[in-house]
C-alpha cells in the first residue's frame, strides 16, 4: 500500500488539478499564490493574503462568493462540512481578501482541530490554500544564527586586517576589529549590550594600540522613515596601550538620523545616515601627565555616513559597496594633541577640532568576505595620533547574529 | 454441494448487533471494498467516476481519511488565534513600509539599504501593533535583509498577543 502521506498529497494534487480544469480561459493570467490563510472564529470569516497583486480579471473572479469552495474537516474524525461563502471583500491593497461565511459553529473554524481548505473554483491561477500553510516556521522569526552583515555598521563581528612586508624591515600589521551584541529589554524599552573595538595602526606586532570597550544602550525614539535612534554608552573606556599611554572614561549619547533614506534601483542604491551627540568624561592619564591626565573631557561629535551599493550583473565581485565615514569631534576642553608638538617635540594640550575620515570600497567576494580598498586620514581619540593619508588593500570579514 | 449451500441459506447464523462506525472508519471501509468506486489494491488505487463532481467528491472523501497529525508538508495545525487579524497585520506592515510599496516577495534588504532604516521600520511595525491594543516584542518582528514583506505580516500575526 502506498504511504498515507503520499496518498494524501496525491489526493490534494488531483483535487487542485480538477478544480483548475474548467478554467482554461484564465490560463493566460499570472498565477497567484495564497500566501496565508487565517480563520477568524469569532468573526466567522476567513482571511487570505496573496503572494502578488491580483489583476482586474482575477479580482472579478475572486469577488464572486459562489466561486469559492470552503471546506472544514475535523481532523480527529474526518467529519467534513462545506462552509458557504456569503460575501467577499477585497482589501484596497489588492493583496488580501476576506471571505464572510454563512453562520457556522465556531469549532468548524478552529484550525487546531480542523483542516480548512479554500479553493477558488473559477480560476486555475489562484493556488488552493490549506489552513496555516506557513506554520512550518512559526512566527517567521528564525532561530538566532550567524549571517553575513551588509555593512560595517551592522556587523556584530567585524575584522579588517592587512600585513605590509618590505625588504629589510619587519612586517607591519594593521588591524581593525569589533565585537558587539545587544539584547531586547522588557516592554520595548530598548536594547542593552556591549561593544569592544581594537585597533593596531601599522604596528610591527599584532598587539592592539587602541582599545575601546563599553556598555551600550539603543532605542528608537522617532520611528518615522527619517527617524531618530538613540545610542548611549553609560560607561565607555578608551585606552592606548603604547606610548603615550592614555586612559579616558566616558559617558556618551548620540542620536542617529536617516538623512537620506534608500533611493535608487535594484542595481544601484544609495543612502545617508548622520549622527551627532556628546561625549562627557574624564581623562585619567596621558603623555603629558601620566598620573592625573588632562581631567574633564567634553566633546561634541558629528558623523556623516553616506554609502552606495552596486550589484554588477557580471564580473568577479558579487557587490561593490562604497562608504565614507566622516567623524568630527569638537572639544570643549583641552585634550592631548600629538599633531601640535612643543619645542621639545612633546605633545601639547589643545582644543582644536579633530576630524577623521574613513573611506572603504568593498569588493564582495562572497557574503562574508571582501577585499577592501581603504583610505584613512585624521585623528581618533584617545591619543589623537595623526593617521596619514594612506590607501591600502585588506581582507574584511563582516558577520552578525540575527 | 448445491444442497449444502441451500441449507446454509435457510439457516442464517446469529449475527452480532451491528457496531456503530465512525465516519472515518466507514470511509476507510469504502475504499477497501472491491466493488465501490474506490478500489485500493496492494500497490494501486483506482477511482471510478462518471462526472467530475463525482471524482471531486471521492477525492475529498479520501483526503478526509488522513489526519493532520500525520507528518506531511501539505497541512499543519495552525497557531492559536492571534490578537490581530491577518488583514490588520497586513495593514500595519503596509503603513510601516509607506511611502514604499508593499510587495509580498520583496526582501527588506532590497527595500532598505541601511540597518537603521530596517530598525525604524521594525519600530513602526511594533508601534502599529500596540496601536491596535496588542503587544509584541521587538525581536518578534523580523527585520533582516532576507526577510520578505509577507514574512513580517505572518510574524506579526503569529506573535502579537493581548
Amino acid at each position: 500500500m502506498p504511504s498515507t502521506v503520499d496518498l494524501r498529497a496525491l489526493c490534494a494534487a488531483m483535487l487542485v488539478t480538477l478544480v483548475a480544469m474548467p478554467s482554461a480561459v484564465h490560463a493566460q493570467l499570472p498565477r497567484i499564490t495564497i500566501d496565508r490563510m487565517d480563520a477568524r472564529r469569532a468573526a466567522g470569516t476567513i482571511e487570505l493574503t496573496l503572494g502578488a497583486k491580483a489583476t482586474d480579471a482575477q479580482k472579478k473572479a475572486m469577488a464572486e462568493a459562489q466561486g469559492w469552495s470552503v471546506e472544514s474537516i475535523e481532523t480527529a474524525t474526518g467529519a467534513m462540512r462545506t462552509l458557504p461563502v456569503e460575501t467577499v471583500a477585497i482589501h484596497p491593497s489588492d493583496l488580501a481578501l476576506t471571505l464572510d461565511l454563512a453562520p457556522v459553529e465556531e469549532e468548524w473554524l478552529d484550525t487546531s482541530t480542523h483542516t480548512i481548505s479554500v479553493t477558488l473554483l473559477r480560476s486555475a491561477n489562484l493556488a488552493r490554500a490549506v489552513s496555516a500553510p506557513t506554520a512550518a516556521v512559526p512566527g517567521g522569526v528564525a532561530k538566532r544564527r550567524f549571517v553575513a552583515a551588509p555593512t560595517v555598521a551592522a556587523a556584530n563581528v567585524y575584522f579588517s586586517g592587512k600585513i605590509t612586508a618590505t625588504d629589510n624591515t619587519k612586517p607591519r600589521y594593521s588591524v581593525e576589529a569589533r565585537l558587539k551584541d545587544d539584547w531586547e529589554m522588557p516592554r520595548n524599552s530598548g536594547h542593552l549590550g556591549y561593544m569592544a573595538e581594537v585597533f593596531a595602526d601599522e604596528a610591527t606586532d599584532a598587539d592592539p594600540d587602541r582599545i575601546s570597550a563599553s556598555a551600550t544602550y539603543r532605542r528608537v525614539i522617532d520611528p518615522r522613515p527619517r527617524g531618530l535612534i538613540l545610542h548611549a554608552q553609560p560607561i565607555a573606556g578608551e585606552f592606548a596601550r603604547k606610548a603615550p599611554r592614555t586612559t579616558t572614561i566616558l559617558t556618551t549619547a548620540h542620536v542617529e538620523h536617516v538623512l537620506l533614506p534608500t533611493t535608487g534601483s535594484a542595481k544601484a542604491k544609495g543612502a545617508m545616515v548622520v549622527f551627532g551627540g556628546v561625549e562627557i568624561g574624564n581623562n585619567f592619564a596621558n603623555a603629558i601627565d601620566k598620573d592625573n591626565g588632562s581631567g574633564f573631557v567634553t566633546r561634541v561629535r558629528v558623523v556623516a555616513n553616506p554609502f552606495v551599493i552596486l550589484k554588477p550583473a557580471n564580473g568577479p565581485f558579487k557587490t561593490l559597496k562604497g562608504s565614507a565615514f566622516w567623524d568630527a569631534r569638537f572639544l570643549a576642553n583641552e585634550e592631548i594633541d600629538p599633531g601640535r608638538p612643543d619645542a621639545r617635540g612633546l605633545p601639547t594640550l589643545t582644543r582644536r577640532a579633530r576630524h577623521h575620515l574613513k573611506v572603504d570600497l568593498d569588493l564582495g567576494l562572497n557574503d562574508f568576505v571582501s577585499l577592501t580598498i581603504q583610505h584613512r586620514y585624521g585623528y581618533l581619540p584617545p591619543v589623537y595620533k595623526k593617521v596619514s593619508p594612506t590607501i591600502s588593500l585588506s581582507l574584511t570579514f563582516k558577520g552578525k547574529w540575527t | 454441494m448445491v444442497k449444502k449451500r441451500t441449507a446454509a441459506r435457510r439457516r442464517p447464523q446469529k449475527r452480532a448487533a451491528p457496531r456503530k462506525r465512525s465516519k472515518a472508519t466507514a470511509a476507510r471501509a469504502r475504499t477497501r471494498g472491491s466493488r465501490g468506486p474506490i478500489q485500493l489494491a496492494k500497490h494501486a488505487l483506482t477511482i471510478k467516476f462518471k462526472t467530475e463532481s463525482e471524482l471531486s467528491e471521492h477525492l475529498r472523501g479520501l483526503s478526509s481519511l488522513f489526519r493532520a497529525s500525520e507528518p506531511s508538508g501539505l497541512e499543519t495545525a495552525g497557531p492559536a488565534e492571534s490578537c490581530l487579524s491577518l488583514i490588520q497585520a497586513l495593514e500595519i506592515v503596509i503603513a510601516a513600509l509607506a511611502p514604499k510599496a508593499f510587495t509580498p516577495t520583496e526582501k527588506l534588504g532590497e527595500t532598505y539599504l541601511t540597518s537603521q532604516e530596517r530598525e525604524l521600520f521594525r519600530a513602526r511595525a511594533v508601534r502599529g501593533v500596540t496601536g491596535q491594543g496588542c503587544q509584541i516584542g521587538d525581536t518578534s518582528v523580523p527585520a533582516e535583509e532576507t526577510t520578505t514583506h509577507s514574512n513580517v505580516v505572518n510574524a506579526i500575526r503569529d506573535n502579537a498577543h493581548a
